[in-house]
């Protein structure tokens, strides 16, 4: 057998044992999905700082504020900082009118980047505990109260909250919504393992001690919110996912924004990985292979796999059908044991995703997903995401190398 | 925190181990079910080229050979040429491909050539001889998947005419494993990658269907 034909074994087998891994520890640990914290009763609940950094959202920022307005939480524990970072636009004018309903409206002269901002609110915070959202995310009424439960148990300082894509319109948004669902149910069965590593920007609740202990968001990471649960995990606290209490945020509208969002995902990614590389140990339980290791197990033997399934599609299959029949054809394929094996992982992949994305939408109460009516974005979720993923780490790693100018825009 | 033992290590390992094989031992199963039928069907048509060789050995009647060759002419083309086609597909594309099938085909095309060329002197015949040299080797002959489809379309306009023309393709690169290619590359001294041998004039370069043709003219 030719040595590209081994690497190929090696590497669908790779993926295979990732993909069965999850399917594992589903079975050994579905429970986790009905875990609910005790329902605390409004004098029960610590106080809470909402810090909500802003920079040039305009408009789109009273949807946020007017969600947080409406939210259930006791308005005597509840206390809102809008961090201005230094907007060009009229953003600190609407958050200076919600002053009235007595949120405090804070300005920064000089654009210092999100996770200043958000360092800015949590040190002036008054709240035992401090949840921090983007500027374009929508909270449901009682998204506050639902995380705040979490607390109660000893140890936990950080949960976070269900966050889901708003209003997917076109099919890149719709994509990435299923991608949100099926990262919402991983997130929460990486709970039962104590293995979540990242509290995602949209929203995340903490205890404001611990967060201040271990200095605040750093200012360098590209991904800050993957860096403080990195700086948790190595503090030895526990981080929660909420499974109902949703948080709705934009999603990015088309491909090209994607790919720049999820190039600073990575690089991110890489950057906390190098700046907290003591966390490749042992010691740290299962957080070592889940937390660390997964991501980049699979992403050596995804380049080969896709880079040799781009060039067989490449190849003139269509005129060798036409040219020995499509029973010919169609049994050549199938006395491939590679694509048999590829089919398999692609089958247990298509269910898996399937059970993952109802599961959430159970717990949001919307319908199940429509496989024939919602085709166009799993297949697209599927096979055309999947493929972007490890170029998209080729990209980063190459930016990553060569120094390339760190930035948050996606435009 | 650790939930995760060794045991669940070894245990997702053999689940893993078991969609993986069984994978495998589906696809080499359906590779063995598509290979016997070649195999046989390339036995059958090497049985009916050996009968025609012995008839003509025994040169008692050229006329019934003559006749017999035209009468069977349209059999051994189109199987010869459709065996040709799947196992050229079957190679290029399933790296797995047991190359001993490739050589017993070989034989037949030799012989098929050898009959062909027999016919064309004793019954006076008209047959365009167009050997196909190629290699599946990874970069070696970066054109002959293409070369292989302008075949198939001058293969195809002869169909709808009266001419005769028969296509023999043979692995270049296979010249120390199979007897007849090294007879081959003996014969016509190939080297490169596509080789056409039209009507044994050497050509070795791509050829589109109208140079071939051209050629032949």
């Amino acid at each position: 057998m030719e040595i590209i034909m081994v690497v190929l074994y090696i590497s669908a087998f790779i993926l295979l044992y990732l993909t069965i891994t999850f399917v594992v520890l589903f079975a050994l640990k579905h429970n986790i999905l009905h875990f609910k914290p005790k329902d605390l009763e409004d004098k029960d609940l610590k106080t809470l700082s909402v810090v909500l950094p802003v920079y040039n959202e305009g408009e789109a920022l009273r949807k946020t504020l007017d969600a947080i307005l409406n939210c259930d939480y006791p308005k005597e524990k509840l206390e809102v900082l809008i961090v201005d970072d230094g907007s060009k636009d009229n953003s600190h004018e609407i958050a200076k009118e919600y002053e009235k309903h007595g949120f405090v409206a804070i300005r920064k002269e000089k654009n210092s980047g999100a996770s200043d901002s958000k360092n800015t609110g949590i040190f002036r915070a008054k709240g035992e505990l401090v949840a921090t959202l983007d500027s374009d995310s929508v909270i449901e009424k009682d998204a506050f109260r639902k995380l705040s439960c979490y607390f109660e148990e000893e140890g936990v300082s950080a949960v976070t909250a269900a966050i889901r894509v708003r209003e997917p319109k076109n099919i890149v948004e719709k994509v990435q919504a299923i991608e949100y669902d099926s990262i919402l149910f991983l997130r929460r069965l990486m709970m039962a393992v104590d293995s979540i590593y990242v509290t995602p920007g949209g929203l995340s609740m903490f205890r404001t001690e611990d967060i201040r202990k271990i200095g605040g968001f750093d200012i360098n990471s590209l991904t800050e919110d993957q860096e403080i649960a990195l700086k948790l995990q190595k503090a030895g606290k526990k981080i929660r996912c909420a499974l109902d209490a949703f948080v709705y945020t934009s999603a990015m509208p088309n491909l090209d924004m994607l790919v720049k969002q999820r190039i600073r995902w990575v690089r991110g990614g890489i950057w906390n990985r190098v700046k907290h590389k003591d966390l490749f140990s042992s010691d740290y339980g299962d957080f070592l292979y889940f937390g660390m290791m997964t991501d980049i197990l699979v992403f050596i033997p995804s380049i080969i796999m896709i880079s040799s399934i781009i060039y067989s599609f490449f190849k003139p299959q269509m005129m060798w059908m036409e040219r020995i029949g499509v029973d010919n054809f169609v049994l050549g394929f199938l006395s491939d044991p590679l694509f048999i094996i590829t089919a398999s992982m692609v089958t247990v992949t298509f269910l898996w995703l399937v059970y993952m994305v109802n599961s959430i939408r159970g717990h949001a109460n919307e319908k199940k997903l429509n496989i024939i009516k919602e085709f166009p974005e799993v297949f697209s979720y599927l096979f055309l995401f999947g493929y972007l993923w490890p170029y998209i780490w080729v990209a980063s790693l190459l930016k990553e190398i060569t120094g390339s100018k760190r930035t948050w825009s996606t435009r | 925190m650790r939930i995760w033992t060794w045991e669940i290590y070894i245990i997702t390992f053999v689940a893993t181990a078991l969609i993986f094989f069984s994978g495998a031992a589906i696809g080499f199963y359906v590779s063995s079910t598509v290979s016997n039928p070649i195999i046989s069907q390339i036995d059958s048509a090497n049985d009916n080229m050996l009968n025609m060789q012995l008839l003509l050995n025994s040169e008692s009647n050229p006329e019934l050979f003559c006749s017999m060759y035209n009468g069977l002419y349209p059999k051994f083309d189109s199987e010869t040429w459709a065996i040709g086609e799947r196992l050229e597909y079957l190679e290029m594309n399933k790296k797995a491909f047991d190359p001993s099938i490739k050589f017993k085909y070989y034989q037949l095309e030799y012989r098929d050539m050898l009959m062909a060329k027999k016919a064309v002197e004793i019954c006076n015949e008209s047959i365009e001889n167009i050997i196909y040299i190629y290699s599946n080797k990874e970069g070696e002959c970066p054109k002959c998947n293409e070369q292989g489809k302008e075949l198939w379309y001058l293969r195809n306009a002869y169909q709808n005419s009266s001419d005769k023309i028969r296509i023999y393709s043979f692995d270049g690169s296979s010249a120390n494993d199979s007897m007849i290619v090294d007879m081959l590359r003996q014969a016509y001294g190939f080297t490169s990658y596509p080789t056409i041998i039209v009507n044994d004039r050497v050509n070795g370069k791509f050829m589109t269907e109208q140079e071939i043709k051209d050629q032949i003219e």
